[in-house]
């Protein structure tokens, strides 16, 4: 791809050496139900560098998932709608360009790991013809290349018994191999970006570590560049470069990891950290512990969207939408409050 | 699942729709019509019909002049025919309607009918006859030109051999011969038959298309047997079925089954009634509507399954005829006083005689003339005797004698069909109509036509209706099924007159025409004033042809007369 | 188990099955009210002593009902179908040589029904709410809604009639048309066979009308069901996760989203076998079709039960092997089903 001059990133400020190869400012996603039309992304912003990894976090519901997946354009239009902003990967305006761009893009530039493994995968057809089909059209490879190459992957992964399992249908496969399969499926075509949509949510927690252990290696031997989105900032901590917290269809706060998990500023995050267990247990559900439920996005309030549920709460809150400010170095929050408050704990 | 579903409003819905699509083709009609023809030329060009060829032809009137070379015949006649009962092209084992129409394409008995007056013998293979004082000896002395599509010359021989054959199969036709005790060549042209008992009727049942003369010598080499074992010993009928070595004007070419028959002309024809196609097609087509379809398309020239309703809609298609004619066939009502019923009063029975609307249910039937018992119009002696009128005051005192003006009800079992066009539930409600003002209740119940006819048989259905259709053209063939009390019907209803059973003996040995006529009509008169057998409709015969073809004319024997048709 | 052994296990398995359908039919057509030798002979044959004595001893029927069946099965076992009253000869013969013109009109119909009905659908799920859908909707219910007799004659009205577009309903061929030779009966595979072009053409032309007629409310049904399951999978994670490895959405349409929706229409393509069985019969009437079907009408009116036995028989082989073809389909479309275990 034609990679014309980085785009220089305003805020927040990159630190020297890195140039963005995404960028998305002021992205809008509606999505039109039968209840009305939600929300689910109101401005997000944010940049990935080459070979960064970025932690998305937030409840279900936050427009985490909505965000990343609206990159390359995957949400099903007849639902959702990229009302505003851009998205620009690598120079390119996703969000404008046409068929062809996209289908080269796609799976070629960003792979994408979805939340469940089984229903991504196609039931009917054989895991060879899944893992080659993307090799063969971005990569140009033979059948017999890109089987070749399917193998690899798979060993790559560690699935053994790799030759018996490509001539396999996704349903002979154990939930841990599938998510692995799509890593792989993923990774197939050298991708510079990997979107991560909550991969091992639906894993159990030995499986869930050997995956992250897998992309931590991966990212490490292929100089990607990762966005993983997940509702547990426990998986974030051993991954991510940097931390966006979302909640109600907006960034409420971004730093690098060690900021997030020592000097979090917005209540938010606070709250979700203050919900990571102290014993690791298998968790599915989205955080109940914290109080309250997140807004409506078909009518989002007027104020801060966390006032509801705020321990910190002020009367401008109600009122008045907190913007993203500066509070530290490649650290923003969207808070009124002026200093980090006591961990509540 | 599917077919026979119930959701009403979608079947409502698609009709619309198809009617919307009908509608559309209407309009498309002119454009179709002319691109239509170039698309056609594999199957409509309705051959035969080719005008400019047709001089060749020679009429069936014309007499044939043996040693001049008639030019030979051209085009092809493509007719639509319900062939599922046309099981072999064996004569002695075939029964069908259906044979009678196709054998004489292909054979030609000794003597035959005439179409316009079925009381009439005339002359085929046999070129005169002679019959003996005593009514059992029939010498018929042979054409000695005929010639079998073989090639080879008929002779006396060939007779013997087909009428012993077709005797001692004992398939259904051989009743025609059972009175035969000697069949015998005594001279090459000459055959003589010996009856056992007197048969005036026997001229008439010798004009069966099934009694044609076959060419022994070709039959003998492919396993025919003609002596008592035959009907386990004859091994012909494969043969038969691929090769028709008969003396008719055609000959087999090709018969697919459940297909179609295709016969040539045959060039060793030596008749009158010259073939004037080179070939004859018959399509076998079952349903009415479809062959009306291919009647209109142009893709066949006669159809000749037509009904009545079908025939309504051909009306106004252009370059068809449609022709209705009287048929022998008909439609009567039995009232059996055997059983317990009010029926074994006669006066009774002449009520229901006299109360009957007969020109309604002619209106409803599409037939106006009816016989005054049962033997169709134009045999000998009926069309004298005139039948009982309606008078339904007539009716009333006729039950007021018999002690029953409160009238009474009565079960009609039936069977749910519909006989040459009439279908029998119709009949019924009207004449159950007609009844109910002389205060008899009819209850109706149809049955499936197995059921009706088992019981029918045997004897035990109080009121009914059936059919007859004729298994040989002379009124002998009725007063021996209906009149005589030995008869089957008789004993199914109780018909017991021995005077009529006189009368037909007396018919059967009677060989004089005015003579016959005479004890006919004293049978009818016995018949009809019994009035335990009413016939209602002498039906009709509905022939639909393309107007591309001519001579199409009804025959009582042979339900078309098709190697009369010519082409123009 | 593997899937020689699971089709040679369903086939045994069909056996009872087949003798239990022979017996129900053998008594129904012995046992229903109706005399077979008046059919055969007429009143006036049948009330001659010495002919009824003759037919009942060459068609068997001196022997006692059990006996009969019996005789039967004993042949049946040895390939022999017995002799049909009706055409007088064997019923083997009559199967071979009507039996070839209903395969042929039901795997056209078969044809028409899988890739009309699947292209339809696939066009009305593509333009939904839109004015193809609606036209493929209004089809389907044509041709689901409407019966086949009255379905085929305003078939002929238009393309035959109107239009002329389509030969008349005067059977597989033109009068003018020699027979193909004899290689399976089906006369469009034979004329291919024999590269006898122009009657492969006549035959096609007189094929396309009764198929498509036949074809009709399958076509309906298919149309239908692969919109609605096409809509259904539309929004699959599947379609997006390969969406998101950057194919085309023909590509996803034909290889992703297809054969899924397919599974589905295999299932219908079994029953169908018995819907075009039963529908061949008015098709085979309307079109002159010389078909098992009329067979099976012309037998069953002349209480033929030889042949009657013989068409059940073989019409409950088609559906046990049809069964079982569509049954190694859906495992061949569905990795998820498993043959035998």
């Amino acid at each position: 791809m034609t990679a014309p001059a980085p785009t220089p990133a305003i805020d927040p400020p990159l630190p020297a050496g890195r140039r963005p190869l995404l960028e998305v400012v002021d992205l809008h996603v509606r999505f039109d139900t039968a209840a009305g039309s939600a929300q689910a992304v109101r401005g997000v912003s944010f940049t990935v560098d080459e070979g960064e990894t970025i932690g998305i976090v937030g409840e279900s519901g936050c427009g985490k998932s909505a965000t990343i997946l609206s990159l390359p354009r995957l949400l099903p239009p007849s639902i959702a709608t990229i009302s505003g902003g851009s998205v620009r990967f690598d120079g390119t305006d996703l969000l404008h360009a046409n068929e062809r761009t996209l289908h080269s893009v796609r799976g070629g530039e960003i792979g994408v790991i979805f939340q469940d493994p089984l229903s991504s995968l196609n039931p009917v057809l054989r895991m060879r013809r899944q893992l080659t089909e993307g090799p063969r059209q971005h990569l140009g490879l033979t059948k017999s290349k890109a089987a070749e190459r399917a193998l690899e992957l798979l060993t790559a992964v560690g699935i053994p018994d790799p030759q018996r399992r490509l001539r396999q249908y996704p349903s002979e496969y154990s939930g841990g191999m599938r998510q692995r399969a799509m890593i792989a499926m993923a990774l197939a075509s050298e991708p510079r970006l990997l979107l991560a949509d909550e991969p091992t949510t639906a894993l159990d927690v030995t499986v869930q570590a050997q995956i992250l252990a897998l992309v931590r290696r991966l990212r490490v031997e292929r100089g990607l560049s990762v966005v993983w989105v997940t509702h547990d900032l426990g998986i974030i901590a051993g991954l991510a470069d940097r931390v966006l917290v979302m909640y109600a269809g907006t960034i409420v706060e971004q730093a690098d990891v060690r900021t997030i998990y020592h000097q979090p500023h917005h209540p938010y995050t606070q709250a979700l950290l203050d919900s990571i267990p102290r014993v690791d247990v298998r968790r599915r559900s989205a955080l109940p512990s914290i109080p309250g439920a997140p807004p409506s996005l078909i009518d989002p309030p007027l104020g801060c969207p966390f006032t509801a549920r705020c321990a910190h709460r002020m009367e401008r809150c109600d009122h008045e939408r907190p913007a993203l400010r500066v509070i530290g170095e490649g650290h923003t929050s969207a808070c009124f409050l002026d200093i980090t408050p006591k961990k509540s704990s | 699942m599917g077919y026979s579903g119930g959701r009403r409003w979608t079947r409502a819905l698609a009709v619309l729709a198809a009617l919307s699509i009908a509608i559309a083709a209407c309009g498309s009609d002119k454009k179709g019509g002319t691109t239509g023809t170039a698309a056609q030329t594999t199957t409509a060009a309705p051959s035969g019909s080719s005008p400019a060829t047709t001089p060749a032809t020679t009429p069936a009137t014309t007499p044939a002049t043996t040693g001049a070379q008639p030019s030979a015949p051209t085009g092809e006649l493509k007719i639509a025919a319900s062939m599922a009962d046309l099981a072999t092209l064996d004569p002695p084992r075939a029964f069908a309607d259906i044979n009678g129409l196709l054998q004489p394409f292909w054979g030609e008995p000794l003597v035959t009918i005439d179409p316009a007056d079925p009381t009439k013998i005339l002359p085929a293979l046999a070129a005169s006859w002679t019959v003996s004082g005593d009514g059992l000896t029939y010498a018929f002395k042979l054409r000695t030109d005929a010639k079998f599509s073989t090639g080879n010359t008929m002779t006396a021989d060939d007779v013997v051999f087909s009428f012993e054959r077709l005797k001692n199969i004992q398939g259904s036709v051989a009743f025609v011969l059972d009175g035969a005790t000697s069949i015998v060549a005594t001279d090459p042209s000459t055959v003589t038959i010996t009856l056992s008992a007197a048969d005036s009727a026997f001229l008439a049942k010798v004009t069966n298309s099934a009694l044609m003369v076959l060419d022994s010598t070709e039959l003998k080499k492919n396993g025919a047997v003609s002596d008592a074992t035959a009907k386990d010993a004859d091994k012909a009928e494969a043969f038969l079925n691929t090769a028709t070595v008969g003396t008719g004007p055609y000959m087999l070419k090709e018969w697919k089954r459940n297909e179609r028959i295709v016969f040539d002309a045959n060039p060793n024809y030596t008749g009158a009634n010259k073939p004037a196609f080179a070939t004859i097609t018959v399509q076998d087509v079952r349903e009415p509507a479809t062959q009306a379809q291919l009647l209109q398309g142009g893709s066949v020239d006669l159809a000749t399954n037509i009904d009545s309703d079908t025939a309504a809609g051909l009306k106004d298609a252009s370059g068809v005829k449609v022709d209705t004619v009287q048929s022998v066939n008909l439609l009567y009502l039995a009232l059996n006083n055997k059983a317990p019923s009010p029926f074994a009063d006669p006066k009774v029975r002449q009520a229901i005689q006299k109360a009957i609307d007969y020109d309604g249910v002619g209106i409803l039937t599409g037939a106006t003339k009816r016989p005054a018992a049962v033997i169709p119009l134009g045999l000998q002696g009926i069309d004298k005797v005139t039948p009982v009128a309606t008078d339904v005051e007539g009716a009333k005192k006729l039950l007021a004698d018999a002690g029953l003006a409160a009238g009474f009800s009565i079960d009609v079992t039936f069977a749910n069909y519909a006989p040459y066009g009439v279908p029998l539930t119709t009949l019924w409600e009207k004449i159950s109509a007609d009844l109910a003002k002389v205060n008899i209740t009819l209850n109706l119940k149809p049955v499936e036509y197995d059921a009706w006819l088992q019981a029918y048989r045997a004897g035990g259905l109080p009121l009914t209706s059936s059919i007859w259709a004729p298994d040989f053209l002379d009124v002998t063939n009725y007063l021996d099924w209906f009149g005589s009390p030995e008869s089957p019907v008789s004993k199914r209803v109780g018909f017991n007159s021995p005077e009529a059973g006189a009368l037909f003996n007396q018919v059967k040995a009677t060989t004089d025409p005015a003579k016959r006529e005479d004890l006919s009509a004293q049978a009818a008169t016995i018949m009809r004033d019994d009035a335990s057998l009413i016939p209602v409709v002498q039906p009709n015969s509905i022939i639909a042809y393309r107007t591309t073809i001519s001579h199409v004319e009804y025959s009582p024997n042979h339900q078309i007369e098709i190697t009369a048709i010519t082409p123009g | 188990m593997s899937l020689l052994q699971y089709v040679v296990r369903r086939f045994l398995l069909a056996i009872p099955t087949i003798i239990g359908l022979s017996i129900v039919t053998f008594v129904l057509a012995n046992y229903l009210p109706g005399d077979p030798l008046v059919r055969l002979l007429g009143e006036r044959g049948a009330a001659n002593p010495k002919i009824v004595a003759t037919y009942t001893k060459r068609w068997g029927l001196d022997k006692s009902g059990p006996e009969r069946y019996f005789v039967y099965m004993r042949n049946l076992v040895h390939g022999d179908l017995g002799r049909s009253t009706t055409t007088q000869r064997a019923v083997a013969k009559d199967l071979f040589d009507f039996f070839p013109a209903t395969i042929e009109l039901a795997l056209a119909a078969i044809v028409v029904a899988a890739v009309g009905g699947v292209a339809a659908g696939m066009l009305a799920a593509r333009f939904k709410s839109r004015w193809p859908d609606a036209g493929v909707r209004l089809l389907a219910l044509l041709g689901s809604g409407v019966p086949v007799f009255w379905l085929g004659l305003l078939a002929l009205e238009v393309f035959y009639l109107r239009l002329h577009w389509v030969p008349g309903p005067e059977g597989r061929l033109s009068s003018s048309t020699h027979v193909p030779p004899h290689t399976t009966g089906m006369y469009t595979f034979d004329a291919l066979v024999h590269g006898q072009w122009a009657t492969l053409w006549d035959a096609l032309r007189h094929l396309i009308l009764p198929a498509f007629v036949l074809g009709a409310y399958f076509l309906g049904l298919i149309a239908r069901m692969v919109r609605a399951s096409l809509l259904e999978i539309g929004g699959a994670n599947y379609l997006v996760a390969a969406r998101a490895r950057g194919m085309s959405e023909r590509r996803i349409m034909l290889v992703h989203a297809l054969p899924n929706a397919l599974i589905p229409v295999i299932t219908v393509l079994g029953l169908a076998v018995g819907g075009l069985l039963a529908g061949a019969v008015l098709t085979e009437t309307v079109f002159a079709w010389p078909g098992i079907g009329r067979y099976a009408v012309d037998t069953a009116k002349g209480l033929d039960y030889q042949a009657v036995l013989g068409v059940t028989i073989l019409i409950g082989v088609i559906y046990v092997v049809s069964n079982v073809i569509v049954d190694v389909l859906y495992a061949t479309l569905d990795p998820r089903i498993r043959i035998g275990r």
